[in-house]
């Protein structure tokens, strides 16, 4: 593969404003309760005694900015019956030929990220394409440009491991050996912890 | 339960009651003489069960009438081997049924046809075995798949054979406990199955506790029925170890929901 693409977040930037959410949307025209980028909101924490009668509150929240993330290993991929997913050999890029789709949904039941959603109107499944088109016209990504913080940044994952470091593996998102994903965030300060004590 | 998914309970269901209905069909006349009235009703039964299975993964569909390109990636997809396992079962199921009515030997052929059943069978669980569900990746998927099979092929058999008038008394009676106790075989590992799955998944025991009492009761019935003269046990006891698939089958799909 020549140059494998992918998203960055900083998670210690994003505000949760859902911004990124609906510049996708409008871009893609997508449906009611379809979301190519969507934005978790993680909250977790406990409660503890001071032994002096009083409760004290340890608990934290935060919010996870994500879409599709171009896996080195997508599952979306290797069980589509059709062929219509398909990543890219140029860039490392997973889509969906809805020329192909037939709405299955077994993709959606593969991905652990929930990337792939299906669309009752349509018949099929769809998914973020990092924007081919707006990065065929030399622009950058919907979500990117959108992002008032500009937490999202885009571009070779091996330029945003130099720009930003990063790591996919926090509390609250899936074991990154499932499928060897090509995102990667800046963790928010209570990224690591357990949600439940 | 997603309303989406009912076509899938009805699919998964009748595909392996079609398949426990074929092994009966190959086995039954091994077991008895004057089997061949009941192996056409099986046959016919199942046939028409893989059709409706077949309309019912259809249903499925977004895009209906690109169904076959589901067969377009057998190399890494088990939805798509389930497809070409589930469409060549159909199809010899049917070919099969009219062999049987022509009066044609298919004997022999009954046992290519229960092993493509067997596979069909297989790809399904593995199918969903290679989601991301955790209620669906465990060994439970298959055992409770295989274990439908034997359930509902007895529940099918059993009151076949009460009111089949081609078979003489004894011989009736020597299939009939066949079926009983391949119906138990089937109802101890579904169970068994269901309480490491339910334990697993820490859910109520209420849940747990229905499917118990229509499964049991079900086989408690039908064997009840197989040495009773009471002629409606068998039949109670089929419709209850039905309901007690369709519940389990329906709890596997809720459990996992996205």
């Amino acid at each position: 593969m020549a140059t494998q693409l992918g998203f960055h977040v900083d998670m210690r930037k994003c505000t949760g404003c859902r911004t990124c959410s609906i510049a996708c949307k409008d871009k893609n025209d997508l449906a009611p309760g379809q979301l190519f980028r969507r934005v978790l909101e993680i909250e977790g924490g406990s409660y503890g005694e001071t032994g002096a009668g009083a409760v004290v509150p340890h608990v934290f929240a935060y919010y996870i900015s994500i879409a599709c993330n171009h896996c080195d290993q997508p599952r979306c991929v290797a069980n589509c019956p059709t062929g219509a997913l398909a990543k890219s050999p140029a860039d490392g890029v997973v889509s969906i030929d809805q020329a192909v789709c037939i709405g299955c949904r077994y993709c959606t039941w593969s991905c652990p990220y929930g990337a792939p959603q299906y669309n009752p109107a349509a018949g099929r499944t769809n998914k973020c394409d990092l924007c081919a088109g707006l990065r065929a016209a030399g622009e950058e990504p919907a979500c990117v440009t959108a992002c008032p913080m500009r937490a999202i940044d885009w571009g070779p994952v091996s330029e945003l491991r130099d720009r930003h470091g990063g790591t996919m593996a926090l509390a609250a998102l899936p074991d990154p050996g499932l499928t060897q994903p090509n995102g990667s965030y800046t963790p928010h300060r209570d990224a690591g912890r357990r949600l439940r004590p | 339960m997603n309303r989406d998914d009912l076509p899938l309970v009805a699919f998964t269901l009748l595909v392996q009651l079609a398949l426990g209905a074929v092994a009966l069909a190959a086995m039954a006349p091994l077991r008895v003489p004057g089997a061949a009235g009941l192996v056409i009703t099986l046959l016919g039964v199942a046939a028409a069960a893989l059709v409706v299975a077949s309309a019912c993964s259809l249903l499925h569909l977004g895009v209906k009438a690109g169904a076959l390109r589901a067969l377009r990636n057998l190399r890494t997809s088990w939805l798509s081997r389930e497809v070409l396992f589930t469409g060549l079962f159909t199809a010899l199921t049917l070919a099969a049924a009219a062999g049987a009515l022509a009066r044609l030997p298919v004997a022999d052929f009954l046992w290519l046809v229960t092993l493509t059943g067997f596979a069909a069978v297989f790809t399904m669980s593995r199918l969903y075995q290679e989601t991301i569900h955790p209620a669906w990746t465990t060994l439970y998927t298959p055992v409770s798949f295989f274990a439908a099979a034997l359930t509902l092929g007895a529940a099918l058999g059993a009151p076949l054979v009460q009111t089949s008038g081609a078979l003489a008394p004894g011989a009736a009676a020597l299939l009939l406990r066949d079926i009983v106790l391949t119906g138990a075989a089937g109802v101890t590992a579904g169970l068994a199955a269901t309480a490491v799955y339910a334990g697993d998944l820490q859910e109520g025991h209420l849940p747990l506790a229905a499917r118990l009492l229509l499964t049991l009761g079900g086989l408690g019935l039908l064997t009840a029925g197989w040495y009773g003269p009471l002629p409606w046990l068998t039949p109670a006891g089929s419709f209850l170890l039905a309901a007690g698939e369709l519940f389990g089958r329906v709890r596997f799909f809720a459990q996992g929901a996205a």
